[in-house]
């Protein structure tokens, strides 16, 4: 099997702001094809990640390679193969959604009329994209800065909280959007977010960042599957106080209203279910908590604090 | 040389787009007609000629100099305000040729609304005063050397406010420097001028007025054209070296 090309390389990235490190000693790489998510609470620095991967900000050190060129020392030829979206989709207001891809476009090489529409088909703005910005919803002003980030087909596509007040549907067709790309065109594909569900089944693999550190990298798979065995389970039962009594030698079970918690592994959720209905407590639902990633993320960036 | 026709088109289009700059226009043809109203049937005891009414209309270029400077102090602060910079910053163009645009604009733009104001003059000079259009004398001088040296002193301005613009990165800062110079800065010329303060020939604001080296006495002992041009071209210089530098050094935050 072809070994994949790696479009992006960061080493030892590090940046100060007066004394104060924002980003410590991040190395990572991506793959052509491959979707990276960035994952973070608030303030963790995933966009002054992405800034500095486009040259907004400048390391304090480590170096950024762009398809072996250097952000700072061959800025154009790097830049050329990013398309971005930095924060919310900035877009200039008092022009209509034609014009800010105009605008965007006319700043590259390969500016072309035709392309503008095909994009517009593409991500089906043509209802809107000759209205003024500043009556778009913010769907549609994420869309034209997809549009717009999608422009000069770029081998990088940088996303900032894409999700950020879609709606369902939107986020669906974000991600069967982002999916084509990556798996179409061989498009690579950096998403931030703190949104742990979402980037969850758009990406391949994820780096967790906490206070400037990467704490946790890897394929998601391998992440998912090397959480530890045992997973909190949530028992629903009809009448607790029945439960309680049965349950006094186990340890580890916390009791609410109407139903208890406990780590389980899954051969354990079975034996202990018929252990309850045995035992005459009515289970009406077992259902798996939360989705591993959120736990393991829970879990470092706690480790990270204590 | 096409990718910066192309910026410039894109400088262009965000100043066209908006209303703003008409209303300038439209300011600038109001004020105009009005003044020459004035002129024409207020002042009925004097006698006016065409070219004396061009000269007369010279000095409303003060306005435009106000309006200039509300574009260039605002053309590169805005883009960090709204945080539109990143769109410019995040393609493979030069920080340099960004800004380089930028200033192509305020040059056009001052010099579009400086020639508006010359063409409305001339037009409400013709329906007034057209009989004495053909009177060739050194009021003809007057007249354009009036709005030849205010346009000098109106590129300053825009320099000066550009700049600002660029290092502040706030419009309001921007704006209401130049326009506090401009308010001030004739004062300041004219008590070191009485005091006979010889190194305030030295200050930007004693060489922008060239108008006394042709109808005039240059304000201090040893100022020649040469002298004042070159002293604004190498505060020019400054401003842009200045403005080049914090545009294309500093991180964007926004």
């Amino acid at each position: 099997m072809q070994e994949q090309k790696i479009v992006l390389e960061v080493s030892n990235l590090s940046k100060k702001i007066g004394k104060s490190p924002i980003i410590k000693d991040v190395s990572f790489q991506l793959k052509q094809g491959e979707v990276l998510g960035l994952l973070g609470p608030n303030g963790s620095g995933k966009t002054t990640i992405l800034k500095m991967l486009v040259g907004l900000i400048k390391p304090s050190a480590g170096t950024i390679l762009i398809k072996n060129a250097n952000i700072h020392s061959e800025f154009e030829k790097a830049i050329s193969h990013v398309g971005a979206i930095i924060e919310n989709p900035i877009l200039y207001d008092f022009l209509s959604g034609y014009d800010n891809l105009v605008h965007f476009f006319r700043m590259t090489e390969r500016f072309s009329y035709v392309r503008i529409d095909e994009i517009i088909e593409l991500l089906k703005m043509e209802d809107y994209v000759d209205d003024k910005v500043f009556t778009y919803s913010l769907g549609m002003r994420q869309r034209l800065g997809l549009a717009q980030a999608l422009l000069h087909q770029p081998a990088i596509l940088l996303l900032d909280e894409p999700t950020n007040g879609l709606d369902p549907e939107g986020i669906i067709s974000l991600r069967e959007t982002l999916r084509k790309l990556a798996a179409e065109q061989g498009v690579s594909i950096i998403i931030s977010s703190h949104i742990l569900s979402e980037i969850e089944l758009i990406c391949d693999s994820v780096m967790v960042m906490n206070d400037g550190v990467c704490i946790e990298s890897g394929l998601l798979s391998d992440l998912q599957n090397g959480t530890t065995t045992t997973q909190p389970y949530l028992f629903t039962v009809l009448h607790i106080e029945v439960a309680k009594k049965v349950l006094q030698d186990h340890v580890g079970v916390i009791y609410h209203s109407n139903g208890f918690s406990i780590d389980l592994e899954v051969q354990e959720v079975a034996a202990l279910n018929r252990f309850l209905v045995t035992s005459g407590v009515d289970v009406i639902g077992i259902e798996r908590k939360d989705n591993p990633l959120e736990d393991l993320f829970l879990h470092k960036t706690r480790g990270a604090q204590s | 040389m096409k990718s910066f026709m192309h910026l410039v088109s894109n400088e262009h289009m965000k100043i066209f787009k908006r209303q703003k700059i008409w209303v300038l226009f439209g300011l600038i043809a109001v004020m105009n007609i009005v003044v020459s109203l004035f002129f024409k049937y207020l002042f009925t005891g004097i006698v006016f000629t065409f070219w004396d009414y061009i000269q007369v209309s010279s000095y409303l270029l003060v306005a435009v100099q106000l309006m200039c400077i509300m574009i260039a102090g605002e053309i590169v602060s805005s883009e960090f305000e709204k945080g539109t910079i990143k769109l410019l910053f995040i393609r493979p163009v030069k920080r340099v040729k960004v800004l380089a645009s930028k200033y192509t604009m305020v040059l056009y733009i001052s010099l579009l609304l400086v020639a508006f104001q010359l063409f409305m003059s001339v037009i409400l000079g013709l329906i007034f005063y057209a009989g004495t259009f053909l009177t060739i004398d050194q009021t003809v001088l007057f007249g354009l050397g009036g709005y030849l040296f205010s346009f000098i002193e109106i590129l300053v301005m825009g320099t000066i406010a550009f700049c600002l613009s660029a290092v502040t990165r706030s419009s309001v800062f921007s704006i209401a420097v130049p326009i506090f110079l401009l308010f001030t800065s004739r004062a300041v010329v004219s008590i070191l001028e009485h005091n006979h303060y010889a190194a305030g020939k030295y200050l930007l604001f004693s060489n922008t007025n060239l108008s006394p080296y042709f109808f005039g006495q240059p304000l201090f002992d040893g100022m020649t054209l040469t002298f004042s041009i070159i002293n604004i071209l190498v505060h020019m210089g400054l401003l842009g070296l200045i403005a080049v530098l914090f545009f294309t050094k500093r991180d964007v935050h926004v």
